[in-house]
């Protein structure tokens, strides 16, 4: 039988056949990995069977259920089954301090609870022998502080003194032996050497806010988490791979969560090269074997932790190394707190069980362990902390310098952490439940699904519909609004000077004015009109300057004023006329358009002139003169297209 | 799924009563799975209410895996009673809250480590992971609930739990 997770699984859930089950329990006995995965697996289980327990009152479901539609109003509730309270969950991890993972090779100190004699106050009404030290609570945001009670907190446990360990000091060798083999020698990872060491029970959590330190140290948690996010040894996939030809997590055939693929067997080891073996271990001083996990040390009578580690080193080899080492580093970050005294940089030499940790100095004799201090942290002091871990928590600050002529491994970020940088979830449709994951997630503990968050696309939406349509009413405006009437800059003599002096033959200037939109009514064709006389060369491109009048010795003329372009040369065919009996219509075929005609002065023979709106895509402009009397008329044009109409 | 509302009234004592039985897993499971406490109850009675269109049939041969099933596919698909509006009209008007029952989900609702790790699986892990661990469904049932194969639930939590515990282990510190 080959080691599979999915078999052992299905074997912690008790879902297996009899026959495999046999088989699996025999292969358990002979394989030690399966077993150390077994007790994760269970570990995972209890976890996730640990998490808290919702009550509805039976109001609440009659209310509920009315809403829905099951009962009416005045129904009663159908039996309720008995309701029993789960036992509190242990959710710390056993290195704070909590009930002992199976599948870690360490027990957690039992001192400071048989000490204690008060009762602790603990979210979740934990009995006393779980969690000491818990990571700090993050609530959602609808729940109010005030629901944390404070008050009624009991005080901390006395601080106890834990007895100075009575272990014989064996006699330092004066030579020190030399290994044949330097990577094997085993050196014992010591604690730091301090000089004032009072073993102190850590503080118990008593609800509350999370205090500015516990928050720090929960934002160090997850940094030095996500940047070891490389330090991940297992994957996604159903079957347990290790060891020689495993490949990686960027060499996977399949990148799903499952496969039906057939699995990837390990390949056999190597032949195993039998070596010589270690020379016994010496240790200058023999204090017991502590290591510092965030200033929570085990007690001094508590030897089992160095037995633990020596008696089981496939456990330690699966799980000591890593842990460990992140311990040393936490415990090294925490120092410029003041919580717990930094590890002096130490090289690091191989374990024989595969541990590469930071080799601590010996104890020179401690009389007192390490106090532990929490020290107020305003808002400003923890942002420098924070930044302070920022540049601790560098690639280089982990960096091992006791090998300079090995080759530097570049760091690969794991798949959590390479998840949370690139912010996108796996699965790939959208999905309004399922929370994001983000450094914005992550550190808070925040609602994951929000309605916020789904709205936000509609938001979007309707901000980009707006823009569209404010962008589409200003283009509408420029384009729908009349140019501006260009008038020709004519200076107007006087009108009675003007008009009877004699025409010179001087050119007039020359304008080009955009058509005039005038209402008015509508123009009689020139088949309608009576009396008419048609002149004019039938030249385009004129446009009406001005209009002039003033009484002559005989007549009343009207002078038209053309303007025209250098190039053009005659005159515009006109067609002037009667429409009525006082009615006159001067027409221009090839004008674009005419300046403003001023109002006439009264006691004129001509009362009027009107300039009649033209027609569209035309070059047809039709004068209205409106006179007092009928009376003949004599209309010719001048040199530099100028019309004369003269009125008897 | 044939709609049967015809005969829902001789039934709706039966589903009143498993659903009463269940009602308190059924909200404890929609709150882990969706890490919400407002949305874990408008989403129960969104399943509920589903589940109440299922043929008696259905209810009687799946028993609570029905249920489960009902609340899967509410918080997958994020379906309440009643309906939130749809539309544009929703960005100007805030709908009425769903259901309003007090439930204590004080406890539930706290984050902590386990749920932090629980919220970067992806949903279909999330809630194998509740169904086996928390609310005790064998494979069968989990395969009605979330609408596979036996064999495929097996795998389903088998990884949920690898990679569960490969979260809690990087960010339990």
């Amino acid at each position: 039988m080959r080691c599979s997770l999915l078999a052992l699984s299905s074997y912690i859930d008790a879902e297996l056949e009899v026959a495999q089950t046999g088989e699996l329990e025999a292969h358990l006995l002979a394989c030690e990995r399966c077993r150390t995965a077994v007790e994760h697996l269970r570990e995972e289980s209890e976890r996730i069977g640990a998490l808290a327990r919702v009550h509805i009152p039976d109001a609440a479901v009659h209310e509920l259920f009315s809403q829905i539609g099951l009962i009416e109003e005045g129904d009663e509730l159908p039996a309720a089954p008995p309701h029993h309270d789960r036992p509190a969950s242990v959710e710390a991890p056993p290195w704070f301090g909590a009930e002992r993972g199976r599948a870690l090779p360490w027990a957690p100190r039992g001192g400071y609870e048989s000490n204690s004699s008060e009762p602790r106050e603990l979210i979740g009404g934990r009995t006393r022998s779980v969690a000491v030290a818990e990571p700090p609570e993050l609530f959602l945001w609808e729940e109010p502080m005030e629901q944390i009670v404070t008050s009624t907190v009991p005080a901390p446990p006395p601080v106890q003194v834990a007895p100075k360990p009575a272990i014989e000091t064996p006699r330092v060798p004066e030579a020190p032996v030399v290994s044949p083999q330097p990577p094997d020698v085993v050196v014992e990872p010591q604690p730091p050497a301090v000089d004032h060491a009072v073993p102190q029970p850590p503080q118990p959590h008593t609800g509350g806010a999370p205090s500015a330190f516990q928050r720090m140290r929960d934002a160090v948690a997850v940094r030095i988490a996500l940047w070891r996010g490389a330090g991940s040894h297992l994957e996604s996939n159903v079957e347990i791979v290790s060891g020689a030809g495993a490949p990686t997590w960027n060499q996977r055939a399949h990148p799903k969560a499952w496969t039906d693929s057939p699995p990837i067997v390990v390949a056999p080891e190597p032949p195993a090269v039998e070596q010589p073996e270690p020379p016994p271990l010496v240790q200058p001083v023999a204090e017991p074997a502590v290591i510092a996990p965030s200033g929570i040390e085990p007690a001094a009578g508590d030897a089992d932790v160095a037995d633990v580690a020596a008696a089981e080193p496939s456990h330690a080899a699966l799980a000591t190394p890593e842990l460990a080492d992140i311990l040393g580093e936490v415990a090294s970050l925490a120092a410029p707190l003041g919580r717990t005294p930094a590890p002096s940089p130490a090289p690091t030499k191989r374990h024989r069980n595969g541990y590469r940790g930071p080799i601590v100095a010996p104890l020179a004799v401690p009389e007192k362990l390490p106090e532990l201090v929490e020290e107020p942290i305003d808002a400003d002091t923890l942002d420098d902390h924070l930044a302070a871990v920022d540049a601790m928590v560098a690639p280089d600050a982990f960096r091992d310098h006791t090998a300079p002529s090995a080759p530097t491994a570049p760091i690969v970020p794991g798949r959590h952490v390479r998840r949370l940088k690139s912010q996108t979830s796996e699965r790939r449709s959208w999905n309004p439940t399922q929370p994001r994951t983000g450094r914005h997630v992550l550190p808070i503990g925040g609602p994951a699904v929000a309605a916020a968050d789904r709205d936000r696309g509609l938001w979007i939406f309707a901000a980009a519909t707006a823009v569209v349509l404010i962008i589409g009413l200003l283009i509408g405006r420029t384009v729908t609004q009349p140019a501006p009437v260009a008038a020709p800059h004519v200076t107007r003599p006087h009108p009675t000077a003007q008009a009877t002096s004699i025409p010179t033959i001087a050119p007039l200037p020359v304008a080009t004015p955009a058509p005039a939109v005038v209402t008015g009514p509508a123009a009689p064709t020139p088949q309608q009109l009576t009396g008419s006389h048609t002149i004019g060369t039938g030249a385009s491109g004129f446009s009406v300057a001005d209009v002039r009048y003033g009484e002559h010795p005989n007549d009343f003329r009207l002078v038209f004023d053309l303007a025209f372009p250098a190039t053009v040369t005659g005159a515009p065919t006109t067609v002037i006329g009667y429409d009525g009996p006082t009615t006159l219509y001067v027409e221009f075929t090839g004008v674009t358009g005419t300046a403003p005609i001023e109002s006439m002065p009264p006691g004129q023979v001509v009362e009027s002139v009107t300039a009649l709106p033209m027609a569209r895509n035309t070059n047809r402009l039709v004068f209205k003169i409106t006179l007092r009397k009928n009376a003949p008329f004599d209309a010719y044009y001048l040199s530099g297209a100028r019309l004369v109409i003269d009125i008897t | 799924m044939i709609n049967v509302s015809a005969h829902i009234a001789p039934e709706a004592r039966e589903l009143a009563a498993t659903v009463r039985e269940q009602l308190d897993d059924l909200v404890t499971y929609a709150t882990h799975l969706v890490n919400h406490q407002a949305d874990a109850v408008a989403f129960v009675a969104g399943g509920i209410h589903h589940a109440s269109r299922y043929p008696p049939a259905r209810l009687r041969v799946d028993g609570r895996a029905a249920l489960y099933r009902a609340v899967t596919r509410a918080c997958r698909h994020g379906q309440r009673f009643p309906p939130r509006p749809a539309g544009i009209g929703r960005m100007f008007r805030r709908s009425g809250t769903s259901v309003q029952v007090e439930v204590d989900t004080v406890d539930a609702g706290r984050i902590n480590t386990v749920k932090r790790a629980m919220a970067m699986l992806g949903f279909d892990r999330r809630a194998a992971l509740l169904l086996r661990d928390l609310c005790g469904l064998d494979y069968h049932e989990m395969a009605r609930a979330l609408e596979c194969s036996p064999e495929a639930a097996a795998r389903l939590v088998a990884a949920a739990r690898r990679e569960f515990g490969s979260i809690y282990r990087e960010i339990a510190l």
